[in-house]
C-alpha cells in the first residue's frame, strides 16, 4: 500500500544560491536531526507494544520494515515518507528483513515533531501550520480551495499519493460548487 | 535611476538639430535651467562616456532582476512543496490511524478462514483416501492373494512329491544316500505336515462358513436396494484351494515317516545346543576382556603417583628405612612434615660436588 514515490529532492543535493551566512546557518540547521521526544510512560508503551504486535505477521515478535510506515502512523506518529525510507533503506543495506519492538521505538523516539502524542499547545502549533501550508494554495484567500487543484497537488508534488488515497481524503469535504473548506479539513484531521 | 536619462536625450535630440531651430530653445525658463545643468555635465562627460554608463547602469539591473528572480521563485517552490509535504503526512498518520480496527479486522477474519480451510481440507484428504481404496483399487488385498496363491503352490508341490516317493514311483533321490541329512522337499513335509495341518483344517472350516452367511445375506438385501457406485468384482474371494485331496491322503503315517521326523527333531535340538554353547562362550570372553580393562585401569597413576612411586625409589629413603605416605601430595601440612624429616638427611650433601658418593678407605695399601 506504499504510495509512489515522486522526485523526492534531499536537502543536501540543493547547493545554496549565494553565500550569505545566515542563509547557510538556517540551512545547516534544517539538516541537523531534531532533539529526541521525552520517553512516555510505562502504559502508553504498552499500549504501542500492542500496535506493534497486531502488524505482526509471522508470529516470531517482528515486523517487516515494509511495514515500518504503518506501524508508526499507528502508534500516533506523522512521519514524512522521506524519514520512513531513509530508515527503510538503512535496514535493506544491512539485510535486515525483520526488525523488532526496541528498533521501532528507537525511531520513535528520533522523528521529533513529527512523533508522538502532541499536547493541546503544540497540536495547536502543528494545526496552525497546516493551515498555513494550505493556504499557500488559496491563490484568492477565500477560505475554499477547489477540489480539482487539491487533487492534482497531492497526486503530482510533494511525496504523491495515490488516488484512491485522496479520494477517501477528499470524501464528504466536497460542496456543491467544487470547492473544499480546508480549515474544517485540518480540524477532522488534527483533532478527530 | 533612469531620471538623468531624459534631460540627455533632450540635449541629444536638441544637439542633431540643425541650426535652423534655434527659436525652439528660448520656449521656456524651466527648460533653459534643464538645459543648464545639462551643459553643465555635458562639459563633464562625453557622448561615448553617456552611452558607455547607460549600457553599464541596464547591465546592472538585470543581473540584481536576475538573482532576485532566482531567489524569490526557489523559495516559493521550496515553500510549496513543504507545504505539500506537510498536507501529505497528517493525512497518511491519520488515514492508518483511522482504519487500524479494520485492519485488525481484517487479520482476524483471514486468520479464522486460514484455521478452518485447513481443518477443511485434512478432512477431504482422509475422504478421498477413503473412497480411493474403496472403489477404485485396494493394494493390499492384491498382496495378500499373492502370497496365499505362493503358499498354495509350495503346499501342492510338496505333497505331489511326497505322493510319489511315497508309492516308490521315483527313487528317493531327495536324499544323500547313507547318510542322515534331509533335502528340501522333506524338510518342507516334516515341517508344514504336523504343524499347520490342523489349523489350516479348521481355518478353512471358518472361512467357508463366513463366506456362505455374508452371502446369504447379500442375497437377502439385494431384493430391496444394490449398492452404489458398483465395487468391482470380487475376485480375491472367489478361489479356493485346489490341494485339499492330497491333506487328506496323509493319515497313515509310515515307519519310514517315524524315522525322518525323529531326526528332524534330533537336529533341531542340536542346533540349539550349539547356540546355548555359543553364547556361553561369548560370555566368558566378555567377562575376560573385562577382566582386562580393570586391571589396566587400576595400574594407572597421575602425575603425584609417578612423583611418589619416584620417591620410594631414592637411596637414601632406602638407606634409613624411611617410607612414603601415599597421600603425602593431598594435604601441605604431610609434604612440610616430610621435608622437614628428611632435611637433616639432605644437609651432608651440602658440600659434595659430585651426585654420587664417593667410598672413603681409611688406610691406602701399596702393592
Amino acid at each position: 500500500m506504499m504510495s509512489r514515490k515522486g522526485n523526492q529532492l534531499h536537502p543536501s543535493s540543493i547547493r545554496p544560491s549565494s553565500t550569505t551566512p545566515d542563509c547557510n546557518q538556517k540551512r545547516r540547521g534544517d539538516m541537523t536531526a531534531p532533539p529526541p521526544n521525552p520517553k512516555p510512560e510505562k502504559s502508553r508503551i504498552m499500549e504501542m507494544h500492542a500496535i506493534f504486535l497486531g502488524h505482526d505477521t509471522r508470529g516470531d515478535n517482528k515486523i517487516s520494515i515494509r511495514h515500518l510506515g504503518h506501524c508508526l502512523r499507528a502508534m500516533g506518529a506523522t512521519p514524512t515518507e522521506a524519514m520512513v525510507s531513509k530508515h527503510v533503506r538503512q535496514y535493506e543495506a544491512s539485510t535486515m528483513q525483520r526488525i523488532c519492538f526496541d528498533e521501532v521505538m528507537g525511531i520513535y523516539s528520533s522523528l521529533g515533531k513529527h512523533g508522538g502524542m502532541l499536547s493541546p499547545k503544540k497540536k495547536q502549533i502543528e494545526a496552525d501550520q497546516f493551515v498555513s501550508s494550505l493556504r499557500v494554495f488559496d491563490t484568492d484567500k477565500s477560505g475554499w480551495i477547489p477540489a480539482i487543484r487539491l487533487r492534482r497537488i497531492l497526486t503530482k508534488t510533494g511525496e504523491c499519493m495515490g488516488s484512491m488515497e485522496v479520494d477517501e481524503l477528499l470524501q464528504g469535504r466536497i460542496n456543491k460548487d467544487g470547492l473544499v473548506d480546508y480549515k474544517k479539513l485540518v480540524q477532522d484531521i488534527i483533532y478527530g | 535611476m533612469f531620471s538623468g536619462l531624459i534631460p540627455m536625450m533632450q540635449q541629444t535630440r536638441r544637439a542633431t538639430v540643425p541650426l535652423g531651430g534655434d527659436s525652439r530653445s528660448g520656449n521656456t525658463e524651466s527648460q533653459i535651467g534643464s538645459s543648464k545643468s545639462s551643459n553643465c555635465r555635458l562639459h563633464l562627460i562625453s557622448r561615448t562616456g553617456k552611452l558607455l554608463l547607460d549600457y553599464k547602469q541596464y547591465k546592472a539591473a538585470r543581473t540584481i532582476q536576475n538573482n532576485w528572480r532566482k531567489f524569490y521563485f526557489r523559495k516559493y517552490f521550496k515553500d510549496l512543496r513543504k507545504a505539500v509535504i506537510t498536507i501529505q503526512r497528517w493525512w497518511r498518520g491519520f488515514s492508518v490511524r483511522k482504519n487500524h480496527f479494520r485492519y485488525v479486522e481484517n487479520l482476524l477474519q483471514k486468520r479464522v478462514q486460514d484455521h478452518h480451510h485447513r481443518a477443511a481440507t485434512k478432512i477431504q484428504a482422509l475422504f478421498r483416501g477413503w473412497k480411493s481404496r474403496r472403489t477404485i483399487h485396494d493394494h493390499s488385498k492384491l498382496l495378500r492373494k499373492q502370497v496365499c496363491a505362493a503358499e498354495d503352490l509350495l503346499n501342492c508341490v510338496a505333497f505331489k512329491l511326497h505322493h510319489l516317493l511315497r508309492t516308490f514311483a521315483i527313487p528317493g533321490v531327495y536324499s544323500l544316500k547313507n547318510s542322515n541329512c534331509m533335502s528340501r522337499v522333506e524338510k518342507l513335509l516334516a515341517s508344514l505336515h504336523f504343524r499347520f495341518h490342523n489349523g489350516r483344517v479348521k481355518t478353512q472350516l471358518a472361512k467357508e462358513l463366513a463366506d456362505r452367511g455374508k452371502d446369504t445375506e447379500t442375497f437377502k438385501r439385494s431384493n430391496k436396494f444394490s449398492k452404489v457406485p458398483f465395487e468391482g468384482a470380487r475376485y480375491w474371494s472367489q478361489c479356493k484351494p485346489k490341494c485339499e485331496a492330497a491333506l487328506k491322503m496323509s493319515k497313515n503315517i509310515e515307519r519310514r515317516m517315524y524315522r525322518i521326523i525323529e531326526i528332524y527333531d534330533a537336529s533341531q535340538r542340536e542346533a540349539h545346543a550349539a547356540l546355548v554353547e555359543k553364547n556361553r562362550a561369548y560370555r566368558k570372553h566378555k567377562g575376560l576382556m573385562q577382566n582386562i580393562k580393570k586391571s589396566a585401569e587400576k595400574s594407572k597413576r597421575d602425575f603425584c603417583g609417578d612423583v611418589i612411586a619416584s620417591m620410594r625409589r631414592w637411596k637414601i629413603l632406602v638407606d634409613n628405612d624411611l617410607t612414603v605416605d601415599k597421600n603425602i601430595f593431598k594435604n601441605p601440612q604431610n609434604l612440610e612434615r616430610f621435608v622437614a624429616e628428611i632435611s637433616q638427611y639432605a644437609n651432608e650433601f651440602e658440600n659434595c660436588t659430585c651426585y654420587c658418593r664417593i667410598p672413603v678407605f681409611t688406610e691406602i695399601y701399596c702393592g
